[in-house]
């Protein structure tokens, strides 16, 4: 077995919404290895999403724990997690969520600009993700004058550009073509291969996860059954 | 000081918000500072100096927050992506007080526009251009043109300290839920 990168344990998550309970994560343990590429799949609603962002510590678990990369994040502040996003995790979104206003490098760039790296070091990180998302040419250019694909992969690049432990995202094929989607499941693959970057991605489409080293299938916020190598 | 500069840039990238404003914190500077100077004056008319004032500071707050709300889709995605609420709040800070320190850079510009032109009407036009007694006669001078940035900085901050509050709070995918 390899290393855990991240561990979730007996993790519940509630909502309330108008009045109504609702369990949206149910007795949640799961085990991820470093390297691995794991896909979140199930019905609309059944919690693939809040436990991606539960994993991610965007959204905190109302109990259990949430280990990543040995720390628990479950319980840390704002401050902690926005250093442990900056650090650690990389984010793919659905909707791309380019800055309209800056062109693909400064994009990119933009995830760097908090940090103390030189103003040639940044520019030298966004250049060779660029260079792996095999984009380089489109780097002036604005996502308007982009399309969907294009704007997928400067997203990607943004979230690789400082070397993270775990990539995670959300449907990153939801708004693109099959062709597209296709190249951009191979692209996030040998982004695996090359880098050794642990991948956790939600998905609800059945023809992508060939892509996967394990798949785990979520019904009514619990873990149905997961399906894969180990 | 990165992420101050890369606020003027984005600034300056919204063209239309940023010009509109800028436009408008001009025109505001210029009657904020003219309603100072009759403070000064024989018969002080405290009434406009307070509708300019208080025109002024509900005209901040109202930018602040329009830019917030804007630029809420954009905070949100950089909190996802490790901001903290204090490199957030640079950038938020940094796009307003360009855009107001823009506007004190145009007045100041007519200004000493308007006092070029008086100089040289005295000497090659007809004497008393524009109806100054005294060439060097501005009805703005810079220390009301100081006194109204200082006015302007200070209400900037406690618009934008209100607007941005309910952003800063949200966790970051909530904050895009929301959005969604």
């Amino acid at each position: 077995m390899g290393e855990s990168i991240i561990k979730a344990i007996n993790v519940q998550k509630e909502y309330r919404r108008e009045g109504n309970i609702i369990r949206a994560l149910v007795d949640i343990n799961l085990d991820i290895e470093a390297g691995e590429v794991v896909f979140i799949t199930g019905p609309t609603a059944c919690g693939k999403t809040t436990l991606l962002n539960v994993l991610s510590g965007l959204d905190l678990p109302d109990d259990g724990q949430i280990i990543l990369d040995g720390e628990n994040i479950a319980r840390a502040n704002e401050d902690r997690l926005s250093n442990i996003r900056r650090q650690k995790i990389g984010f793919v979104f659905q909707d791309f969520n380019l800055i309209e206003t800056l062109s693909g490098i400064e994009n990119i760039e933009a995830l760097l600009w908090p940090t103390v790296l030189s103003k040639k070091e940044v520019e030298n990180r966004a250049i060779q993700a660029l260079r792996d998302v095999d984009l380089l040419e489109r780097k002036d250019h604005f996502p308007r004058q982009m399309s969907g694909g294009e704007k997928q992969r400067i997203a990607i690049a943004r979230a690789i550009v400082h070397q993270p432990r775990v990539l995670f995202a959300d449907e990153p094929t939801g708004n693109l073509d099959p062709t597209t989607e296709g190249e951009i499941m191979k692209l996030l693959r040998k982004l695996n291969e090359d880098m050794g970057m642990t991948m956790v991605i939600v998905t609800h489409q059945e023809k992508l996860l060939s892509f996967a080293d394990r798949v785990i299938q979520m019904e009514r916020g619990r873990i149905e059954n997961i399906k894969g190598k180990r | 000081m990165r992420l101050f500069s890369k606020a003027i840039k984005l600034a300056m990238r919204s063209k239309r918000r940023y010009i509109v404003f800028t436009a408008t914190y001009t025109v505001l500077m210029i009657w904020t500072c003219i309603s100072l100077q009759d403070m000064f004056d024989e018969i002080p008319n405290y009434a406009q100096t307070l509708v300019a004032l208080f025109a002024s500071m509900f005209l901040s707050i109202l930018y602040a927050w329009i830019i917030v709300n804007y630029r809420r889709t954009e905070i949100a995605t950089l909190k996802c992506v490790g901001y903290t609420n204090s490199n957030v709040r640079t950038l938020i800070v940094g796009e307003i007080v360009w855009t107001t320190l823009s506007g004190f850079f145009i007045t100041l510009e007519i200004l000493i526009h308007y006092i070029a032109v008086n100089v040289l009407g005295w000497f090659i036009g007809p004497a008393r251009p524009l109806g100054s007694v005294d060439p060097m006669d501005s009805p703005i001078t810079l220390l009301n043109l100081l006194i109204t940035l200082a006015i302007f900085l200070l209400v900037q901050v406690v618009g934008m300290l209100l607007a941005y509050h309910r952003v800063l709070k949200v966790r970051p995918m909530m904050a895009l839920r929301i959005m969604k």
